[in-house]
Parts: structure tokens; C-alpha cells; sequence
């Protein structure tokens, strides 16, 4: 009888094998060489914080090295000159870089925000519309989303017209530049918007720009590396993806890891949090913004020695996150 | 186990089985009817993203009041519709709150777009309408791009449950068919196993084998009857040994009481101390010998023998000396005469010998002589040498008498009178005395 029952217990477990086990898939693949991504700090950058932290990163079996810096543009400068493989860049440090080169290409958009960068003035100027904008000095990033964004906002509230001066600068030198008053206003992203509102906020206003801006933050990497590395750039797209479920899944305990590891408190983290929509994606609401602002730079002259309009759809490579499981649509 | 409770579980499995199958329809019935809710909510919002587009391709187009307050309308009815909507899941729940916020962005963008409507039109992307065209265009692209992703967590939430019930269903089917199948082969096996041996016990009973038992292992009630058939072997077994025991003991008995019976007859007939018989019973063999001899015309004779000097061997030496001369006179009696005599003590000293048949009174004489010579040998008793003398009285049949009683008496005067003639030892009668000479006396 112990014979059958043995039988039988053999016989279902082969069974439930069949149907249960062949679905799940194993990765048994080896550690690829490291990844080297130049990360701004900003809660933006919040996936990769969170996969790195939770060794996300281990789990799809792909060693990542995160070297942070500060802002978009300095991140994509590393990236360029080979210091590392991956940058995260706003899409309009995209835009400007690539009238001057075209061997980069984005791989995924991973965050965006419909309100990450501030048009901030002094109280005390009584800057009260953009129009009175006029003959003062604007502070700004140069070739970053901040100069597009103080453009963007003129053009939309119909203040095209109105002429001012573009004062660039760090971005960390763009706080004191506005209390000192060597600016009168400021083009200024998260969190250094919530930082000097919170500590001279009764010195300043800010212009109501929510939805104004679309900021997408990408990563991006050098072309000739793509076919060496796709297939540690797909793990560590899959890595982050599973960071942003637990976001999704975790917002609370998500927060605090990142709070931590940027050193900014959870409220200063709170601020902006609800702006930003975190997803992996690659459409063509990225090539739409990406034109949008290309159109504005060569009209306005923001960029000079054009050879005209780039191709976005070649600094664009979706094969990376489709191998991810990701969203790549209409490309 | 008890092959009822088997039965009972089995019957719960089965019903538990056929639940499960019923439940599991009812389930799934309600995942579609949910996925088909929530594809039903995303198809609304779909269509009303939709409409608010071709509105505000309308706007970009004639820049008029009229299609501003119609992609006013369309933004609106999505507000409404996006702010009624939840979802089962926070996934789907955290798109519905970026459509929102997208929406939100359209409406501001559309108080732009009003103040637009004041100033000169003018095309191109550092124009007012241009930029709000490419922010319009980006923003619709990107709840599109939601939408999707909407439609495709409905799908893949509703597939991914439907999977799961499938395979708690297959699972608790394997796992319930397996205790089924089990539970039957075990009562299966139960079954034949118990009636196996039910079956030849029955049939060594029937051969009349009490001694064999049928093996129990289990508890079940099939093992319970073979319990019972077992007790009622044994009983059977014991009652067959008890009748058996019985009929031993009445037959044991029976010949105790046969041997008692020839013992009391025997002590009856016979005196207790000779071993010879006693009165009584000489006598019922005198009236057979008898009327024997008058039937065949034969003659006999009667000795009455009696002790001289017994009483002072009685007295001198005690009555267990008395007894011991008595039984060793007995001894020499018997030691004497032809087997066929019939010879009786019939009182304490006195004897009888019935001699048949004798043909003259000489034959007669002889007995008495060698009888004479054999009681005069010296009785042995202990350290003892003891001397007895007999008288003898003789009668014959039928010259004497022809009855018991008149032989005894005729034998009995002639014992007297032989007694009383000094050197004497035995006495006919004289009838005869006469023929003594007589070749026959009948």
C-alpha cells in the first residue's frame, strides 16, 4: 500500500510540476561587468536610489556603481567623455547636446514631473508677472531644462516679446545669485526650489507654472557601447522597474530610503513627491518634447552652428527596455 | 479505519470536490465580470480622452471661443469621469491619478490657451499656440500612453487571477482525487482481504474445524464481524467439549455404579470374611441345584460341616485368630471339592457343601476324607500352630430329602450325632449307611 501511496504522491507532484513549474522562468545567467551610472541628485533619480538600495540591481544579476552629481547636464558630460556608461539626463539636456553630437542614444524615460522646475523671483523686486521680466537677469542652467523651461513659460503666458538677460551659472550658485540680487529671478529645479523657499521663504515668490513644463529624466548611454552592454542595460532597466512597483507598492518606506540617501528630510521629499509619475517609458511624447524644444532652440537661437533639426528617432533606442518588458510605444 | 467513516469521508471529498468545481465557475464568472467592468471603465475613459482630442485639434485649428468652451466641455466630462472612477488595485488606481493630473495640466493649459485667444494668432513653436499645440499634443500622447497601460493591467490582473484560480482548481482536484482514490483502494483492499478470510473461515467451520481462527489486523467492522465469528467458534467449541466431558463422566459413573452393584450383590451372596457363600445365597443356589437334579434324576449330597473347639481358639487367641482359622478352613474347603460344588458358610462355625453329582456315598466318603485330611493339617497363624477338628453330618437327595430344609436338618443331626460318637468325624443316615456298599444309591 505505501508503494501506491508513494505512486500517487510522485504522480500529482509531477502533475502540479507540469502546470505550475514550467511557467516560471529562471535567470541563472552569470554577473555582467559593472555598470557605471552618473546619477543627478534628485529625488528624480528615486528608481535607481531604490533598486540600489534594495540590491535590486544584485537580484537581476547586473553590478552597478551609482556616482552621484549635480544636475542632468553634468551627468551627460560624464557619460560623453567615457567616465561612465549611463547618465540620467532631462530630455532637454538631450535637446542641446544633440546639435552638438550624435553618438549618445536614450534608452528609457524613467520619470516625469509636470512641475520640477520654479521660476522663483525676490520678493522685493515686486516681480509680480512675467511680463516685468523685462530688462532684468534671469538665472539659469545653461543647455538644461532650465533655460527652456523660462522660455517655454514666456512663450505660453504670451510674454514672447518680452526681453530679458540669461545669467548662466551652476545650479548651486543660483540660490545665492538671487539673494545676493546679482539676478532678479531664477529658472531653478526640485529640490533646490523647495530648499530656498523653505529657508528664505518669506524673501521670495514663485510664478504659478504647475503643467506648464513637461521634465522627463532619461538614461542615456553611448552608442558604441549599446552593443557590448544591451544586455546589462536591459537588467538594469529591469531592476528599475521593479523599483518602481515598489514605489508604487511602497511609497512611504520608498521615501524614506531615498530621504536617506540624499540626505534631505522626508518633508523636503514630500514637497515634490506627487509630481513626479514614475513609469519606464519610450514614446513619442518623448520625440514630441524632444522637437518641441529643438524647434524653440533653433527659433530662438539658443543652439548656433546647426547643421538644422536632428533626427530624434536615431538618438532613440527602444531595444534595451523592450527586452526589459517595458512600455515602448508608436517607436 | 472504519470502513463507514471511509465511506462518510469519501462522500464529503466528493461533495467538497464538486463545491470546488462550482465554486471556482461562480469565481470566475466574477473575475470576467469584473475585467469586463474595468475594460467597460477604461473604454469610457478611452472614448472621453478621445473626444477632448479631436476638441482640441479643433481648437488648434480655428482658435475660436466656440472650440475652446467645447474642449472645456470634453475636459471637464473627463474630470468628472476620471474622479468617480476606482479600481480594485492601486496599480491601476496610481494611472487614474496621472490621467487626472494630465487633465488637470490641459485645464491649465487651457486658461493659457483663453488668454491666447486675445492676441494675434500666430503659428510656430515660439508662438503661444504653437507651444500649447506641442503641449496639448504631448499630453494627450501621454495619457494614450496610460491608457494603454490601463488596459493592459486590467487584462493582465484578470488573466493572472483567472490562472491562479485555475491552478488552486487543478491542485485541490489532484489532491482531492488522490484521497479518493486512496480511501477507495484501502476499502477496496479492506474488503477483499476480510471477506477472504471470512469466507474460508466459514468454510473450515462448515468442514466442523473449531479449532481454527481467522486472523483479525484491523478495527473496522468488517474485523469486528471476524471477531464474532471467532467468539462464536469458541463458544461452540466449548459447548461440543463440555457434552463430550459429560458423556465421559456419565459413563464413568455408570460403571462406578455397575461395579458397586456387583460388589453389594457379591458382598450379598457371599459371607464378608470366607468369601464364601452366605446363607442367603446358598440357598437361592440350593433351590436351582435342586430342582436341577430332580429334573435330570441325578444324586447329591449335603455336608454340614461344623468347627470343634472353635469357641476356645476364639477366646484363647482372640477373634482375629478366630477369623484367620475361619479363612483358611474356607481355603482348604475349596482347595478340596470339584469346582462345580457349591460351598457356603451359614453360620459362625458351621459350613455346607452341596456335592452334584455323586452316583454312591463312597465318592461321598472320599470327599470326606480328603477333606478330613486337609483340616487336619495345623492352621498357621502367626507363631502360632492351630489344631481344628471338624464333624461332618451328611444328607443325600433324594434318598435323605428331597427339600433344602430337610436335607439341611438330616445333615445337621448327623453333624450332632457324629459329634457326639468320640472318634467319629462324620455321620450318614442310615438308610444309607446300609447301602454303603451300593454301587449306586439312586
Amino acid at each position: 500500500m505505501i508503494k501506491k501511496l508513494l505512486l500517487l504522491l510522485a504522480f500529482v507532484g509531477v502533475a502540479t510540476y507540469l502546470i505550475v513549474g514550467v511557467q516560471t522562468e529562471t535567470s541563472n545567467e552569470a554577473f555582467t561587468a559593472p555598470i557605471k551610472i552618473a546619477m543627478s541628485t534628485t529625488p528624480l533619480s528615486s528608481p535607481l536610489i531604490i533598486a540600489q538600495e534594495l540590491s535590486l540591481f544584485d537580484k537581476h544579476k547586473v553590478h552597478v556603481e551609482l556616482l552621484p552629481v549635480r544636475g542632468g547636464h553634468r551627468s551627460f558630460t560624464m557619460m560623453s567623455n567615457g567616465e561612465v556608461d549611463l547618465a540620467t539626463s532631462s530630455e532637454s539636456v538631450v535637446m542641446f547636446n544633440s546639435f552638438l553630437r550624435q553618438d549618445f542614444t536614450v534608452l528609457a524615460s524613467f520619470v516625469e514631473s509636470d512641475n520640477d522646475l520654479k521660476l522663483i523671483t525676490l520678493k522685493s523686486a515686486s516681480i509680480t508677472e512675467a511680463k516685468l521680466l523685462e530688462g532684468k537677469n534671469v538665472g539659469m542652467v545653461e543647455s538644461s531644462a532650465s533655460e527652456f523651461f523660462i522660455y517655454a513659460y514666456m512663450i505660453l503666458t504670451g510674454n514672447k516679446q518680452v526681453k530679458f538677460n540669461r545669467v548662466f551659472m551652476d545650479a548651486s550658485e543660483l540660490g545665492p545669485a538671487l539673494l545676493s540680487g546679482r539676478v532678479d529671478a531664477i529658472s531653478i529645479w526640485e529640490p533646490l526650489g523647495y530648499q530656498l523657499n523653505k529657508e528664505y521663504g518669506d524673501q521670495i515668490s514663485q510664478f504659478q507654472t504647475r503643467g506648464i513644463y513637461n521634465l522627463s529624466f532619461n538614461l542615456v548611454a553611448q552608442k558604441a557601447s549599446l552593443e557590448n552592454s544591451m544586455e546589462s542595460y536591459v537588467r538594469v532597466l529591469a531592476a528599475i522597474d521593479e523599483a518602481q512597483s515598489y514605489i508604487a507598492d511602497n511609497p512611504k518606506r520608498a521615501k524614506s530610503i531615498v530621504s536617506d540617501f540624499l540626505h534631505i528630510p522626508v518633508t523636503e521629499l514630500e514637497w515634490g513627491w506627487s509630481d513626479y509619475l514614475f513609469r519606464l517609458s519610450l514614446s513619442n511624447v518623448l520625440l514630441s518634447n524632444l522637437q518641441t524644444q529643438a524647434r524653440w532652440a533653433i527659433a530662438t537661437g539658443s543652439v548656433v552652428d546647426t547643421k538644422g533639426m536632428p533626427d530624434f528617432r536615431l538618438l532613440i533606442d527602444g531595444r534595451a527596455l523592450e527586452q526589459a518588458g517595458g512600455l515602448v510605444t508608436d517607436l | 479505519m472504519k470502513v463507514t467513516l471511509r465511506l462518510k469521508i469519501l462522500l464529503i471529498v466528493s461533495l467538497m470536490l464538486t463545491s470546488i468545481i462550482l465554486l471556482s465557475f461562480v469565481t470566475l464568472k466574477e473575475i470576467q465580470m469584473q475585467t469586463n467592468s474595468e475594460l467597460h471603465q477604461v473604454s469610457d475613459i478611452e472614448h472621453k480622452i478621445d473626444l477632448m482630442s479631436s476638441e482640441l485639434w479643433l481648437l488648434q485649428q480655428y482658435h475660436d471661443e466656440d472650440a475652446l468652451t467645447q474642449t472645456r466641455v470634453a475636459h471637464e466630462e473627463l474630470k468628472a469621469l476620471l474622479d468617480e472612477e476606482l479600481f480594485s488595485q492601486n496599480s491601476k488606481n496610481t494611472i487614474v491619478a496621472n490621467l487626472v493630473r494630465m487633465n488637470a495640466n490641459i485645464g491649465a493649459l487651457l486658461d493659457l490657451s483663453q488668454k491666447d485667444l486675445d492676441s494675434n494668432f500666430r503659428h510656430g513653436i515660439t508662438s503661444p499656440a504653437g507651444m500649447l499645440s506641442a503641449r496639448y499634443n504631448m499630453t494627450i500622447q501621454s495619457m494614450n500612453e496610460d491608457l494603454g497601460k490601463l488596459e493592459r493591467l486590467a487584462i493582465k490582473d484578470s488573466e493572472l487571477s483567472q490562472r491562479k484560480i485555475l491552478y488552486a482548481v487543478v491542485i485541490l482536484l489532484i489532491v482531492g482525487s488522490a484521497v479518493v482514490l486512496i480511501l477507495t483502494l484501502l476499502t477496496l483492499k479492506s474488503f477483499s482481504t476480510n471477506l477472504n478470510a471470512l469466507t474460508l473461515g466459514i468454510k473450515d467451520l462448515t468442514k466442523g474445524n473449531l479449532n481454527s481462527r481467522i486472523e483479525v489486523k484491523d478495527t473496522d467492522e468488517l474485523s469486528v464481524l471476524a471477531q464474532q465469528f471467532n467468539l462464536m467458534k469458541r463458544s461452540l467449541e466449548e459447548t461440543t467439549v463440555k457434552k463430550e466431558l459429560l458423556q465421559l463422566e456419565v459413563e464413568r459413573q455408570t460403571k462406578e455404579l455397575q461395579q458397586q452393584r456387583e460388589e453389594f450383590q457379591h458382598q450379598a451372596n457371599h459371607d464378608s470374611l470366607t468369601k464364601l457363600y452366605s446363607r442367603g445365597a446358598f440357598e437361592e443356589q440350593m433351590q436351582t441345584a435342586i430342582a436341577r437334579c430332580g429334573r435330570t434324576n441325578q444324586s447329591a449330597a449335603l455336608l454340614f460341616i461344623d468347627l470343634d473347639r472353635f469357641k476356645v481358639i476364639n477366646d484363647c487367641h482372640g477373634h482375629a485368630a478366630g477369623d484367620a482359622v475361619l479363612i483358611q478352613i474356607a481355603q482348604k474347603l475349596l482347595k478340596t471339592v470339584r469346582s462345580s460344588d457349591i460351598i457356603a458358610r451359614i453360620g459362625g462355625d458351621e459350613f455346607v457343601i452341596w456335592l452334584e453329582p455323586i452316583e454312591n456315598a463312597t465318592q461321598v466318603i472320599t470327599v470326606i476324607h480328603k477333606l478330613t485330611e486337609e483340616l487336619a493339617i495345623p492352621i498357621q497363624y502367626q507363631d502360632l500352630n492351630l489344631v481344628i477338628d471338624a464333624s461332618i453330618g451328611v444328607s443325600f437327595f433324594p434318598i435323605d430329602a428331597i427339600e433344602l430344609s430337610s436335607l439341611l436338618k438330616v445333615a445337621d443331626d448327623n453333624m450332632y450325632k457324629a459329634k457326639e460318637i468320640e472318634g467319629t468325624t462324620f455321620q450318614l443316615t442310615s438308610k444309607v449307611t446300609v447301602g454303603l456298599s451300593d454301587a449306586k444309591m439312586a
